[in-house]
């Protein structure tokens, strides 16, 4: 039995021209199949090309951000490791650049402005509340964006230096000449200072004497040393016998020390007794300043 | 087939050759570079990350890694620190452990604890480079450090390159002699 093979399509008769368009079904590729199939292909390459080129963008982006931003915390480091007092306002702001090995141009600026707690609050005066020390950091380079146009952007970064809640102050007097004590009060030292916030002051002073001459010097023959704050007189006085304590030593408490004002302090010295030549040998004087509640 | 439907055959060929070509050569390479360059960076911020966490609380800064006031550059750094970051203990130095940021004979930069112990913070492949600095004018407890490295993988002419630069604040000692 002859089995009669089946074709899928149509052979064309012999002689006869009826043959599928395109070549389409029969064996092989035309070339037009080849033709569409690389313009297919071309479209995907390219779309596939757009998203790889944005991905490269974003992560030049990316990059050019984290530096910024490394450069920015350094410098914000910087200034936060400086004192209250070494963050000059008159000298801000501060500007510097920092070039790479690619031409990629960091700028960076550092401002510092001295504000008050509780400025923004309409119920407090301005400049009553504790001041502080303002810091801007702002860092900023050129980028281009997708559509390759150059954009300027920043970072920034803010952080505060408060004053400080707690302050010392030392003087040291060890005269070259004699400083003699008399009977009338003369002064040992003094120790100027100025804060800006209301203080509470803990004085503590300490003096050494040299008895050049005891002679007619009695037992109860005594120093008396005053400490005072811009010429007021407190009414404690300490009294140390001369002959009995080489060392005189005295702490003293002030309150509510006004801020933004100079003010001094002063020790003064005097004896009750005509008799004797009592020198100073060394004075120093400690302040500890503490914030007012 | 023609000799003309052959030859546009042939240039097609060729077309989807250096198609291919250029795909492996962009795609592939530049993310091989990419890749490359975002690990070294990891590494790099890795590495200045655990050097400003460790000398915050740094109690004593070995001699000769101490600053000249007038400003001064050193490739390596030792100190003695906390054991353990986030348990400071200032006034109790018997939790310490002396530390060392340096890079190593086989190029690896690594911090060594006194025990022996060391971690590579950048792999030696990449050639890390580290610098100390203390600028005149800055606060004596202040330093910068630079983290440079160079990677393997090349993009054309370039090759990726990671500088970083960070602020090191010490709490407890001054870094300048």
């Amino acid at each position: 039995m002859c089995m009669k093979k089946t074709h899928l399509l149509k052979r064309a008769p012999k002689g006869g021209t009826d043959v599928p368009p395109f070549g389409f079904g029969t064996r092989g590729f035309s070339i037009m199949e080849i033709v569409i199939s690389l313009i297919l292909l071309g479209i995907g390459v390219l779309a596939v090309g757009q998203g790889y080129k944005a991905g490269r963008v974003f992560l030049r982006q990316s990059d050019n951000r984290s530096y910024a931003i490394g450069v920015a915390n350094q410098k914000i480091e910087e200034y936060l490791a400086k004192t209250y007092e070494a963050l000059v306002v008159e000298d801000s702001p501060f500007r510097g650049s920092i070039s790479l090995k690619d031409e990629r141009v960091f700028n960076w600026e550092v401002t510092v402005e001295k504000r008050w707690e509780g400025t923004d609050d309409p119920d407090t005066d301005e400049r009553e509340g504790i001041p502080y020390k303002f810091i801007t950091v702002i860092c900023s380079y050129q980028d281009r964006n997708l559509a390759g146009r150059i954009e300027e952007n920043e970072v920034r970064m803010v952080n505060i230096v408060p004053y400080p809640a707690v302050h010392t102050e030392m003087a040291k007097v060890i005269p070259r000449n004699e400083v003699p004590c008399r009977q009338t009060a003369s002064t040992i030292m003094t120790l100027p200072f100025k804060y800006e916030t209301d203080k509470n002051l803990m004085i503590v002073y300490n003096i050494t004497i040299k008895i050049l001459d005891a002679n007619d010097i009695g037992p109860l023959d005594t120093i008396f040393t005053e400490c005072t704050l811009d010429g007021g007189v407190k009414d404690i006085v300490t009294r140390t016998p001369i002959l009995m304590q080489p060392l005189i030593s005295n702490a003293l408490g002030v309150q509510n020390v006004k801020r933004d004002t100079p003010h001094v302090i002063e020790v003064r010295w005097y004896k009750d007794a005509a008799a004797g030549n009592i020198i100073l040998k060394e004075a120093n004087i400690v302040i500890l300043a503490t914030e007012r509640k | 087939m023609t000799l003309a439907e052959l030859i546009v055959v042939f240039a097609l060929m060729c077309i989807l050759l250096l198609s291919v070509y250029s795909v492996y050569l962009i795609f592939f390479t530049s993310i091989n570079y990419d890749t490359e360059r975002y690990l070294i960076s990891g590494q790099v911020s890795y590495a200045l990350s655990d050097m400003k966490v460790r000398c915050l609380s740094a109690s004593v800064i070995a001699g000769d890694s101490r600053f000249d006031s007038e400003g001064e550059s050193l490739e390596v750094l030792n100190f003695n620190g906390e054991n353990d970051i986030y348990n400071i203990t200032p006034d109790d130095l018997s939790d310490n452990e002396d530390y060392s940021y340096y890079v190593r004979e086989n190029g690896d930069l690594i911090m060594e604890e006194g025990s022996g112990k060391t971690e590579v913070l950048v792999e030696g492949k990449y050639k890390p480079e580290v610098s100390f600095q203390y600028t005149k004018g800055n606060e004596p407890n202040f330093i910068t450090v630079t983290v440079r490295a160079t990677g393997t993988k090349s993009f054309g002419k370039d090759v990726p390159e990671v500088e970083k630069t960070e602020g090191i604040r010490f709490w407890f000692t001054d870094a300048v002699r």
